[in-house]
């Protein structure tokens, strides 16, 4: 055995139990941290998000069996009224459903987890290029954890401005000392902790992709040069330098709208101040306007860098199990990197209607619009990639197949949102719930269930079942089609998003039964769930045992044992080749990985 | 593939369980089995709010922080809890419950007066308060009411914790905004509770109160807003039956036998009784509403709150007819406002008003109502009146003053009080248009140097 | 206002249980057939397909047209309907026609293509075209619905003067409420009315959760909040304008409704964006009288009685029964 060219000199070899498993510097058990935390909470959005969905579909609906099976519901909803929530316990369940989703699943699970545990694999590094920084990332987001699992427990409750914060009804105080806030029950000590713990994920964010771009730029094995990494590796290079661009002005913001609930700033107060029922706050001088600026300037990017990773794992899922070369990877790259570069200029487009001069609404709306061109490009290209292809039907490809016919939906539904005079109709109504839900449960949950499936086995040494994974599927995808496509009639037909009754209002009437219909869709979905939760921990124990490379793919991650051990690769590989090599003859089989020299055995 | 067939057992479990999970929950109906909460929040005893401000604290309403304000003032908290505490027996306790049920029943099924006490139900239909308006009422409560009012009218629902002013507690029988004259009494005598009238109850619920989180319902249509009028007349005399007996009650606990033995402030309860029977048509007026405190027996508990609830429907119906009277516009109608009537009224304000709306409202000090909450005189600068902003209600609020809230009835002289009331209006109505204002009177408002904003050339 | 039942029977309760059993059943028939799959997936996306068709035939469509410039969006819409309708048929029926041709035929291999140049460079010219189209087409409603009907996009901004407006009014949004303020018609112009917003005249006329006009006034409305954002949404309008605190947020509509229309329409106003708790009961009224003189006559009556200085006539149950 040759003497292994490595980048680190020191080897971080874990010796006891907690270096190893918990505190520990090495990417892959950080990136598996970050996978089980992302599931856990999981459920709990999953279960937020179904009280949402019950009470929208029966407004005048009690809890009944529900409070009696959960003590904390109990304490929090009236029992006087018989059980039915309150408006303001509502606000607080879809808030912290946006929140969690987000902040605490999809970002987690793509960049923390799969970022992780794939980028040193893919590009043949022994860990990451800081690997104290990486556990760092992971343990920056316990506080996180604990101050948004405290906030449902604190006076008032969770937050329940929306996700999006917008003061004042979110940064409003009174000068009490606590922070009870006057426009709205749980905008108090709940809202607090949620800032909180929102700065704390933007810093773990921020180490996480200071450490991807450093180990991509830096830690690539010999011969791995850009134009051979993986689509994967891209996106989450593109993705980690959206993160660390994008994650500093939000942080500024978070800590602007703490100071003005707990110090008395008034950044977003403006000069008038503002009144609720008899009471006024002193003046202000800030601006609201300022907050949806910085927020958006944020969280638009934060849309591709929900989705971008997805996009990335799913081509390279994809051409595994279609035995096919990549259609295109240039242009996959380039279009990505368009992608990067225009979301920092379309964040205006979620205000259009804020007040916003209108001819900067012209400007955002061109932006936006030219936006979809490199989606459809990726879209074309995912289309001309399984053109032909010796389509193996796995979990893993059923959910990126889901993945790219959703993905054309969520895409094409943007293109109504981005036209400005449509907007007007279609802002703040399901329209755009159904379209962040297309977006980010149909292509971006499907893209990490297709992950999960496929480097499931590189993870833990042990397959997932693929018959509980295939059953999984189909119900998922069939429900989750009836869950959030009938949204965008509810938003043709005016309905506003975030209405705790909308029976109240004549002509939201007719579309009851949709809300119903998609209530019970919701409910059968989120019980599907179950399957793959099942399915991930049943593998644990009783899965197949996992050879080194199951799917035959020619990454450089299945060069390696499985699960891959301390330093992963017994020797440094050396690259010769992109990882798209397949449809080839190969010594034996059809595909060539990237470290094989033609002819030798795999 | 074994696994996988257990797996497949288990889907159909979890469709029970979706299933199950669904049709477990019961509608969110008012459904016979479900009662009006006892009342547990402090009794404020306060015949008059008191006079001194809470300094410095800086949120009205909060009714959850105001009473440890008023124990520092003085003012008595009694507590519902130590009803069950001897002598007031458990059973004593239970009877008021029952009395209340069998008056009040539920709020699925509300109704006012007892099967047996038909008296009542006459009465109360005459009030409108029949059961098929309750019922409606009862629904539109349910719905629109009971997140800021709470079931039983206490005003602590689930979203009130956090409205400034605090939400009305129904349950004292007292309304803010009313226009009912004034029963002649003599001096010595308390006067009667001011009630509100039914066009007082509707406009509220009809306009909103403006500058409070009380918003307007007047989309429903008159017949609704009359139902839920009608709902919280029941809604207050319950809350106020169960309010008075357990006042009573509590205050027997702590000074014994006071109410007890005659005194000759007993002597003149009755006297008081007799002026009533002539005011309000009462024909017993010889019965001891006091009584059962003596007696602290059950079976006089029954008696009483039927003679309480008989007395306060006949308040309500004599309030009713027994309108505020308004008198006559002394200036030309359609006319801008007369200057002299304004700078008139400018004199009466500063010579009366000023007190509690110091700096014309702008800087009022807060003060407390009789529910214990506490209340911010309004900034009249504002336009925006929280009891109406016509010309009449304006008249109302100084005519009668807002007696919950300690804003006593303007004093308008006896020369021509008609002429001073209208020249207060007048002034008020000027006063947040800075150019309707004479011009000495504007630079006493608005100081010397305020450039005329809102004319525009 | 009707009551929501969980209603075993509805269709919304089974299609839901009929739909997850069938995928079961799809997944079971994939194990002895392959394109099972792919009917999964048509059957899918013919679902999502024949419910968006089906939409407007059973009333879950745009609301009714009710303003000069609903007309103008709701075109824009179709057209963009029609353009990403047949991107979706397109790439959608060549995913199906993959699935269904899931694997090449007996004797061949997929081939090792790596991409075309040409191909790539159609597929980002023609939807790069189409999506410019799809912009530029926007730019003149947009320009007429923010600005005063200039169509110039560049001059589409906020402007400060209410030049020609019929109806001038001041809506203040609060927690739940809409306040009205109107301007007196007959009363001279404004040359500054966003500073009327802030400084009411003794003269205006006061409501709350009514918004009174006749069709083809042009309604100009200054947009103000009390407290937090709110926005105003009119979904008949197709007019949706956030208040911002602090700030007047001038907008603008010219109501229509059908010819020969004699009632008066009302339509709903609606908060579209979240401000606290009862955020859903922000609800208010827009009312088209059907024509000028009957608007009129609302506004003088609604002015005289909130210049009332007599005791209004009786009502209720009592007053009733004594007239």
């Amino acid at each position: 055995m040759s003497a292994p060219v490595s980048h680190h000199t020191d080897d971080h070899a874990p010796s006891g139990f907690l270096s190893r498993y918990v505190f520990s510097k090495d990417h892959k058990v950080i990136g598996i941290q970050f996978f089980f935390s992302s599931i856990l909470f999981l459920l709990l959005g999953g279960a937020l998000a179904l009280l949402v969905r019950l009470q929208v579909g029966y407004p005048e609906q009690a809890l009944g069996l529900l409070t009696y099976c959960f003590p904390f519901l109990q304490s929090r909803i009236p029992a006087e009224w018989g059980g039915r929530m309150s408006p303001e316990f509502y606000t607080m369940l879809f808030t912290m459903h946006a929140s969690v989703m987000i902040f605490f699943v999809i970002i987690p699970w793509l960049t923390g987890a799969f970022g992780n545990f794939l980028i040193p694999l893919m590009i043949g590094a022994r860990d990451m290029a800081f690997p104290t920084l990486n556990m760092l990332s992971y343990w920056f987001m316990w506080p996180a954890f604990i101050c948004i699992c405290a906030s449902f427990f604190v006076d008032g409750g969770a937050s329940g401005v929306g996700w999006t914060a917008y003061p004042t009804l979110s940064s409003a105080a009174t000068a009490n000392g606590d922070w009870a806030s006057p426009a709205a029950r749980h905008a108090g000590a709940g809202h607090v902790l949620w800032l909180i713990s929102l700065m704390f994920v933007g810093v773990s964010s921020l180490m996480g992709s200071i450490n991807y771009i450093t180990t991509v730029i830096h830690c690539r094995a010999p011969g791995m040069s850009l134009w051979r990494m993986p689509l994967t590796v891209w996106a989450l290079l593109i993705t980690a330098i959206l993160q660390s661009v994008a994650l500093p002005p939000l942080t500024v913001a978070l800590i602007m709208q703490l100071l003005d609930k707990t110090a008395g700033t008034t950044f977003f107060l403006p000069p008038g101040g503002v009144g609720f029922g008899n009471w006024t706050t002193g003046p202000g001088g800030g601006q609201p306007l300022l907050w949806q600026h910085l927020f958006w300037f944020y969280s638009h990017p934060a849309v591709y860098i929900m989705i971008l990773p997805a996009m990335g794992m799913v081509s390279d899922i994809m051409v595994a199990f279609c035995r096919k070369p990549l259609f295109g990877y240039k242009p996959m790259v380039f279009s990505m990197a368009a992608i990067a570069g225009l979301g920092f200029i379309v964040w205006g487009h979620h205000m259009f209607q804020s007040g916003m001069d209108p001819r900067l609404g012209t400007g955002f709306m061109l932006a936006t619009i030219m936006i979809a061109l490199p989606s459809a490009i990726k879209t074309f290209n995912w289309l001309a990639t399984i053109w032909g292809g010796d389509i193996v039907f796995s979990s893993a490809m059923l959910n990126a197949l889901a993945f790219v016919s959703m993905f054309i939906i969520g895409g094409l539904s943007g293109i109504f949102m981005a036209a400005t005079p449509v907007d007007v109709v279609f802002h703040d109504t399901y329209f755009i719930v159904a379209h962040i839900h297309y977006v980010l449960f149909l292509s971006s949950l499907f893209g990490i269930y297709a992950a999960t499936y496929y480097w499931y086995p590189k993870m833990f040494g042990r397959c997932m079942s693929e018959n509980l994974g295939q059953l999984h599927f189909a119900p998922t995808f069939i429900l989750a089609n009836c869950t959030f496509y009938p949204m965008h009639i509810l938003g043709i037909g005016g309905h506003p998003r975030r209405y705790y009754d909308p029976t109240l209002y004549e002509f939201l009437l007719p579309f009851q039964s949709l809300n119903r219909f998609m209530t019970v869709s919701a409910v059968l979905l989120g019980l599907v769930q179950i399957l793959f939760i099942v399915n991930v921990f049943g593998s644990l124990f009783w899965g197949k045992k996992a050879s080194r490379n199951p799917w035959n793919s020619n990454g450089l991650e299945w060069d390696t044992p499985s699960p891959p051990p301390h330093g992963n690769f017994d020797v440094t590989p050396l690259v010769l080749r992109g990882p798209y090599e397949y449809a080839v003859t190969g010594p034996s089989s059809d595909h060539l990985t990237q470290t094989q020299t033609e002819g030798q055995q795999s | 593939m074994p696994q996988m067939q257990s797996n497949v057992t288990w889907f159909p479990a979890a469709l029970l369980m979706a299933l199950a999970t669904l049709s477990g929950c019961g509608r969110v109906e008012w459904n016979d089995d479900l009662e009006y909460p006892d009342r547990t929040s402090s009794i404020v005893v306060l015949d008059k709010p008191p006079d001194q401000a809470p300094p410095g604290f800086p949120l009205p309403g909060r009714p959850a922080v105001v009473p440890e304000w008023l124990t520092a003032r003085g003012v008595t908290l009694l507590n519902p809890a130590s009803m069950s505490e001897k002598p007031w027996s458990d059973n004593w306790k239970n009877t008021l419950h029952d009395e209340l049920i069998s008056h009040f029943a539920t709020p699925g099924k509300p109704r006012l007066g007892a099967p047996d006490a038909p008296a009542l139900t006459v009465l109360a239909n005459e009030l409108g308060l029949t059961e098929s308006k309750l019922a409606e009422g009862a629904r539109l409560y349910r719905r629109l009411c009971v997140q800021c009012h709470g079931m039983s009218g206490d005003g602590v629902g689930a979203s009130s914790a956090w409205l400034s002013p605090a939400p009305r507690d129904l349950r004292t029988g007292d309304f803010k905004f009313i226009s009912t004259a004034e029963h002649k009494l003599p001096s010595g005598f308390q006067p009667l509770k001011a009630r509100p009238r039914h066009e007082d109850l509707v406009r509220s619920l009809r306009s909103g109160l403006e500058g409070t989180s009380m918003p307007s319902f007047a989309l429903l249509g008159d017949e609704s807003l009359e139902a839920i009028a009608a709902y919280v007349l029941h809604l207050s005399i319950r809350g106020e039956l169960e309010f008075t007996v357990m006042n009573g009650a509590l205050r027997q606990d702590r000074e014994t036998l006071q109410l007890v033995t005659k005194s000759p402030e007993q002597e003149e309860l009755i006297r008081y009784k007799r002026l009533l029977s002539t005011t309000l048509e009462w024909e017993d007026p010889e019965a001891d509403v006091d009584d059962f405190v003596a007696k602290q027996s059950s079976p006089s508990i029954k008696a009483y709150a039927e003679k309480y609830i008989d007395r306060v429907l006949r308040e309500y119906i004599a309030a009713n007819k027994n309108p505020l009277p308004v008198p006559a516009y002394p200036y030309p109608e359609n006319q801008p406002l007369p200057a002299t009537s304004i700078t008139a009224g400018h004199t009466l304000f500063k010579a009366q008003c000023v007190n509690c709306h110091a700096d014309y409202g702008r800087q009022s000090d807060l003060r407390f109502d009789i529910w214990g909450s506490v209340v911010r005189p309004a900034n009249l600068t504002q336009s925006q009146y929280k009891g109406g902003r016509r010309p009449v209600d304006l008249y109302y609020r100084i005519a009668r003053g807002i007696p919950p809230c300690a804003m006593p009835k303007a004093n308008l002289g006896d020369t021509d009080p008609g002429r001073a009331g209208w020249d207060l209006v007048n002034f008020l109505q000027a006063l947040p248009h800075p150019d309707q204002l004479p011009s000495d009177v504007r630079e006493q408002v608005y100081g010397p140097s305020r450039i005329k904003l809102g004319a525009n050339p | 206002m009707t009551t929501q039942q969980i209603d075993l029977s509805e269709w919304t309760f089974w299609l839901p249980i009929a739909f997850t059993i069938f995928g079961i059943g799809l997944f079971i028939l994939s194990r002895f057939w392959t394109r099972a799959w792919f009917a999964t997936f048509t059957l899918t996306i013919a679902g999502v397909t024949a419910l968006t068709v089906a939409s407007p035939f059973v009333g879950w469509w745009l609301p009714a047209q009710g303003s000069s410039f609903s007309g103008e969006v709701d075109n824009l819409f179709l057209l963009i309907m029609f353009l990403t309708g047949l991107f979706f048929l397109l790439t959608e029926g060549l995913i199906l026609f993959v699935l269904w041709n899931h694997a090449p035929k007996p004797g061949t291999a997929p081939l090792p293509i790596h991409g075309d140049h040409r191909l790539e460079l159609i597929w980002t010219v023609v939807p790069g075209i189409l999506l410019a189209l799809i912009a530029v087409i926007q730019m003149p409603t947009w320009a007429r619905m923010k600005g005063q009907g200039n169509e110039s996009w560049l001059s589409a901004r906020y402007e400060s003067g209410g030049d020609k407006a019929d109806l001038l009014l001041t809506v203040q949004g609060r927690q739940w409420e809409w306040r009205v303020r109107y301007r007196d018609p007959s009363a001279p112009p404004l040359a500054r009315p966003l500073e009327w917003a802030t400084h009411p005249e003794a003269s205006d006329l006061h409501a709350v959760n009514e918004v009174h006009a006749y069709p083809g006034a042009k309604v100009r409305l200054l947009l103000r909040t009390q407290d937090v954002i709110h926005s105003f949404f009119v979904p008949e309008l197709r007019l949706k304008q956030d208040m911002l605190p602090g700030r007047t947020v001038p907008t603008w509509f010219i109501p229509t409704v059908p010819a020969g229309t004699s009632n008066e329409t009302r339509w709903e106003i609606a908060c579209a964006e979240l401000c606290g708790g009862n955020h859903y009961r922000m609800r208010g009224h827009l009312v088209i009288h059907p024509d000028k003189a009957s608007f009129e006559t609302w506004y003088s009556t609604a002015a005289r009685e909130q210049s009332r200085r007599s005791r209004p006539p009786e009502t209720g149950p009592l007053a009733r029964k004594t007239n």
